[in-house]
């Protein structure tokens, strides 16, 4: 049973390996590209966590207990590259390969399926993400900023919102027609980025603006990848961590049926 | 257009010409501003929300000399807008300008425009005509949030200017002589990016490593920052006025300098 | 072991419709093993989309389609396995090289590395392109890049392919070497399916064509077969000098009953004769002069103008 199961998940994976081996052997000769993406989360962990956080001192969390402002601002840009990684490769790349490059129109002539290719940048966008965060929880380390072991776990969080925003991101290159729709993209995820509770708690927003906080997918990264990396665990973990595979499922699920109805014509 | 279409005259005139590529500038601008009023106008704006007031609130007036931290920010946030929009208006725009996708320097340079004009037109445009209007939108807004001590603070907007005028020109050559568009994002992340975060917008620049302050006075934005927080907030830049001004200016002339030698050399068939 | 004469697609009253407009309206069509079968017809007759349905990258909208005596519908990636495809538009990877367009292109097949690169190499031998293999794409001219689609889709060693005007837009001498590389694939039995709006294409690669038009079949047979069933052996091609189109249309009314059927061109009539001598007789005893007489085998195109009164390809003169 279990051997034709293992077969089976084979069988409908490997195509979507192609796919992940195709834009490897693109993008390894840009790789200085890639890896310089993740210099940004860098730079906002020096100004903000470092430069600002000097200056706030130690900050009291909902809870009472207080914290340095660095160490509660890291998790947070932390989950901030992750979503960036992942975000960048599946939006931009993607909509260029598809609607600029004709990638997908080439590939579908093969046994691939659309479902298929949206896995395959799927698994992509997360090495993308993975090489971001690795940099960032380096540097971490490197300043101090893990303190215990259990800050490790926040890697793998961070791989919820990777698979999350990678599904958001495909979903979103199916529906852009032009760059400027990536202007009003980068918008929104910016406000996110500033209002999702990175630099101080929800706790402390106004109270109409706190729903509106919750729905933001980035909300719950930031709150589960700064929960383990403080090694605060919470049952309401459970539903940051649903609530970013159910983006990450619907969001793939979605992109591959609006790319089969694109490229099926 | 037609303006530009008409018998060459024998010789056009350095200010005629500049003015001539500008409107042709102004002309593209019409197609494009509601792709760049995220950047220019409401980034800023979200910024002084998060940071200036959310954040503020966790900082002691002590530490940023003893004006609330949202006073602290507004003349960087206003100054840095500049610095944004030259991100949107001298990277891929002068890339382009020169290739087919793009074009617009290829169309000018079928007029009777100089390759200098061309230069000209397009500073015009980006370092008088963005700053002065997106940066004195983003001032007007900021005066809402109880920023400024004085009206003197519509200085402010006039720093931003110099703080412009003293980076366009680099990235015009730079990006005038790139080869290959992958470069054009290190642009964002090694030179628009850093400035804006390390040039004492939002701490001061004493909190940084001794070691890289020499960097952080190198910074446009510190000068025009230290200039429009002395119009803001009435603190006493670092230096004397006079002197952040004529940095910005010396900055900008070289740059002016190297850029005409890129564009006389890529616009001259 | 395949049978000589098996079928590898079969169509009954295939349709495809994109909003109202149907782009193809009831075809039917078999495709038999080792043949190689063309589909000739103007631009927007309809090919592209059948060629499509076949490689089963677009649903048919109606009708009965067969490849491999698999149903599309259900067994796209089964089928599209065992097929070859050069669209039209080439659709190769301008992100990798050219060596890496084949091995990556293999890798989507399942194909495992080691021998995908021999399969390259080979292929690349094939279509002349070695000297090229670690360019990009983009540098290519178009002939090279048609080569290198071609030899793409040689890589899972096909059963059939699909060519979806394979030699358009490209100079006459890259032309040549495609056709002289088809030639060869087909000296090795390999089953061909083009599309092409060239007769002497047509004529020079296809064991059995179709003529379409607006969606539908208007034609069926071998390239001979066709001209003798639609026109006559010879042609004869008059011209006026300082007379065309209406003019020439007006002309042509006094030509009747000089041979078989008179086409009236933009730039020159055509009188479809079996005995060229004959005609020229006739003209010179109704005391018709014209400033030069040309007298050629009829072909494709004559078939094409006779079926529908057009040209295939625009007058390009
Ligand atoms: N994706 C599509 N959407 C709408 N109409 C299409 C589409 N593809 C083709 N058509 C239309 O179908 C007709 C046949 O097109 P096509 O098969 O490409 O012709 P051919 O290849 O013979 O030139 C044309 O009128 C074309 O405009
Ligand atoms: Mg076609």
């Amino acid at each position: 049973m279990s051997v034709i199961s293992y077969g089976l998940v084979r069988a409908r994976v490997r195509p979507s390996g192609s796919m992940l081996a195709r834009n490897w052997i693109a993008m390894r000769r840009a790789w200085v590209l890639i890896v310089s993406g993740g210099v940004e989360s860098l730079l906002f962990l020096f100004a903000f966590g470092f430069g600002v956080g000097s200056m706030v001192g130690d900050i009291t969390l909902p809870d009472g207990t207080a914290i340095s402002y660095t160490a509660y601002v890291a998790p947070a840009i932390l989950a901030n590259a992750a979503m960036m990684g992942t975000l960048l490769e599946t939006s931009i790349n993607v909509f260029a390969k598809f609607k600029w490059m004709k990638v997908y129109d080439g590939i579908l002539n093969t046994p691939m399926r659309p479902g298929d290719v949206a896995l395959g940048e799927v698994w992509w966008a997360l090495i993308r993400g993975g090489i971001y965060v690795g940099m960032f929880v380096i540097a971490m380390g490197a300043f101090g900023l893990l303190d215990s072991w259990w800050s490790v776990l926040a890697v793998p969080a961070c791989v919820f919102i990777a698979l999350a925003f990678a599904g958001i991101g495909l979903t979103l290159a199916t529906f852009f027609r032009e760059w400027t729709d990536f202007d009003w993209m980068m918008a929104v995820v910016f406000a996110m980025f500033l209002f999702g509770g990175t630099f101080t708690p929800v706790e402390a927003y106004p109270g109409f603006a706190q729903p509106i906080v919750y729905v933001m997918p980035l909300y719950h990264g930031i709150e589960l990848v700064r929960g383990l990396s403080l090694g605060a665990f919470h049952p309401m973990m459970l539903v940051n961590v649903l609530y970013l595979m159910a983006l990450a499922a619907v969001g793939t699920w979605v992109a591959q049926r609006r790319l089969a109805k694109a490229l099926y014509k | 257009m037609t303006a530009v279409a008409a018998p060459a005259p024998a010789r056009l005139g350095h200010a005629a010409g500049a003015w001539r590529a500008f409107l042709l500038q102004l002309a593209l601008y019409r197609h494009i501003w509601h792709g760049t009023a995220f950047s220019s106008v409401i980034l800023p704006i979200l910024y002084m929300v998060s940071i200036g007031i959310g954040v503020g609130s966790y900082i002691d007036d002590a530490s940023t000399g003893g004006i609330t931290y949202a006073e602290f920010i507004a003349p960087g946030l206003i100054a840095s807008v500049a610095v944004m929009m030259l991100g949107n208006d001298m990277v891929y725009p002068v890339f382009g300008g020169y290739r087919e996708w793009g074009g617009s320097y290829l169309a000018q340079r079928a007029t009777p425009l100089r390759p200098v004009d061309i230069l000209n037109g397009h500073l015009l445009y980006a370092v008088v005509f963005r700053p002065l209007t997106a940066c004195t939108v983003v001032a007007v807004v900021l005066a809402f949030f109880g920023v400024y001590t004085s009206a003197w603070a519509a200085l402010a907007v006039v720093a931003a200017v110099f703080v412009s005028a003293s980076i366009a020109p680099w990235l015009f050559a730079w990006c005038s002589s790139l080869k290959s568009e992958s470069m054009l994002n290190a642009v964002f992340r090694f030179a628009i990016m850093p400035i804006t975060l390390f040039s004492g917008v939002f701490f001061p620049a004493e909190q940084m490593p001794g070691f890289l302050q020499p960097l952080v006075w190198l910074s446009p934005l510190w000068h025009g920052t230290e200039l429009a927080r002395a119009a803001t907030a009435d603190v006493a830049p670092a230096l004397p006025p006079i002197a952040h001004l004529a940095y910005l200016v010396a900055l900008g002339a070289g740059g002016w300098l190297a850029a005409r030698r890129v564009v006389v050399r890529r616009l001259s068939f | 072991m395949p049978l000589d004469n098996e079928i590898l697609v079969r169509a009954r009253d295939l349709r495809k419709r994109y909003g109202n407009h149907e782009a193809v309206r009831g075809v039917d069509f078999e495709i038999r093993r080792g043949e190689a079968f063309g589909f000739l017809g103007a631009n927007g007759a309809g090919k592209s989309t059948t060629m499509r349905m076949i490689g089963c990258v677009s649903e048919p909208s109606g009708g009965h389609l067969e490849v491999f005596d698999l149903d599309p519908h259900t067994d796209g990636p089964a089928i599209r396995a065992r097929l070859g495809v050069v669209p039209q538009d080439n659709t190769l990877d301008t992100m990798l090289t050219v060596f890496e367009n084949l091995t990556v292109y293999a890798g989507y097949f399942g194909i495992k590395r080691r021998e995908a690169k021999a399969k390259a190499a080979e292929l690349l031998e094939f279509v002349q392109l070695s000297a090229r293999a670690n360019d990009q794409v983009n540098d290519l001219s178009g002939g090279m890049q048609r080569r290198l689609a071609i030899a793409r889709s040689l890589i899972n060693a096909p059963d059939l392919v699909l060519l979806d005007e394979p030699t358009t837009g490209l100079d006459p001498q890259a032309r040549h070497l495609v056709w002289e590389r088809l030639f060869q694939l087909k000296q090795q039995g390999v089953s061909i399916l083009l599309t092409t709006h060239y007769m002497d294409e047509a004529e020079q690669l296809c064991d059995r064509l179709v003529v379409m038009d607006e969606g539908r079949i208007i034609a069926a047979g071998s390239p001979r077969e066709l001209i003798d069933t639609y026109v006559t052996k010879e042609v004869v091609e008059l011209r006026f000098a300082g007379r065309h189109t209406t003019a020439l249309a007006e002309l042509a009314l006094e030509l009747d009953g000089i041979g078989g059927q008179i086409e009236p061109l933009p730039d020159r009539i055509l009188v479809y004769t079996d005995d060229a001598e004959d005609t020229a007789a006739a003209l010179e005893a109704r005391d018709i002069r014209p400033t030069s007489v040309l007298d050629r085998r009829a072909t494709l195109e004559d078939v094409f103008l006779r079926l529908t009164g057009r040209a295939l390809v625009e007058d390009e003169a």
